[in-house]
């Protein structure tokens, strides 16, 4: 993968509560609230099928989190990049693996971001 | 599970508040809830709940027990101000909707849009951050301290939202 994300890339990230969405399907912000260590962790998945995306989910999220995936949510890089947060690739576990960085770990201005990347995130089910 | 389904705020006849059993130990969810905090102390779970003059709503109620259901270990300090933040909810306000936070945070929603979102949040920390959307452009947000009641700020921006 190219080291830079480019702003048309899509980005997944994985969720894991019932209650991370809304009976709407829509996705809510808290998903996207950072951890405390500020990386957030994410996966590139431009160019892949659905299916390639649950399988990385399967294979390298659940067994981390110990937990089942409930969901995922969707967006375009450009939608990161405009609340002022970096997507520095990782290449581990997976070499699409990516962290969204750049959070004031202040939680309200933080929570103001979540609330605007939820607003814009697409939610896919686990099939 | 609790199978309360009434909004006890509206009613000024005799009720059972779920969370009361809960106190006193007699409920099915009794027996599993104490293990499920991080951090449980029963006589003060009883000082929070043991009052039958103020009740929780049982939509809010059990939003919180599903989050527990749901494997979380919710902080004990962080458990018993969602329960004072919802007992002291004005009666005009609409029940939230709840969540977790990675953080251990939990988060009372209302929500109109994907851009009109007003989001309160509690931490144990005896504050209120507060963070909304309200409409494309317009975003609000801050901290305040709590001590039982909402703060007059909060309330004040949370009484325009609904009512927009």
């Amino acid at each position: 993968m190219c080291d830079e994300v480019k702003p048309e890339e899509n980005i997944s990230r994985f969720y894991f509560s019932k209650k991370d969405v809304r009976p709407n399907n829509e996705i809510k912000h808290n998903v996207f609230m950072p951890p405390s260590h500020g990386r957030m962790s994410v996966y590139r998945t431009s160019g892949l099928t659905n299916q390639e995306i649950w399988e990385i989910g399967k294979t390298y999220v659940e067994p981390d989190r110990r937990k089942p995936i409930v969901g995922r949510a969707d967006l375009k890089a450009i939608e990161i990049y405009s609340c002022e947060l970096k997507i520095n690739p990782t290449e581990l576990p997976h070499p699409r693996h990516a962290n969204i960085e750049g959070w004031e770990l202040n939680s309200e201005k933080d929570r103001l971001k979540a609330l605007k990347l939820a607003a814009i995130a697409s939610n896919e089910k686990t099939p | 599970m609790t199978t309360a389904t009434l909004d006890y705020r509206n009613t000024a006849q005799g009720f059972h508040n779920p969370f009361v059993s809960v106190a006193m130990g007699v409920s099915d969810v009794a027996k599993n809830l104490a293990s499920k905090f991080a951090d449980y102390n029963s006589s003060r779970l009883m000082t929070i709940t043991g009052s039958q003059e103020a009740s929780i709503p049982s939509k809010a109620f059990e939003g919180l027990l599903e989050i527990l259901e749901e494997g979380e270990k919710i902080p004990f300090e962080i458990f018993s101000e969602s329960i004072s933040f919802l007992k002291n909810l004005p009666i005009n306000f609409e029940i939230p909707d709840i969540g977790i936070e990675p953080s251990g945070a939990i988060t009372f929603e209302w929500y109109k849009s994907p851009f009109k979102v007003f989001v309160i949040s509690i931490n144990g920390t005896n504050t209120l951050e507060f963070a909304a959307l309200v409409g494309r452009g317009n975003e609000w947000h801050g901290k305040m301290n709590y001590a039982g009641e909402m703060p007059i700020q909060i309330k004040a921006a949370l009484e325009i939202f609904l009512t927009e």
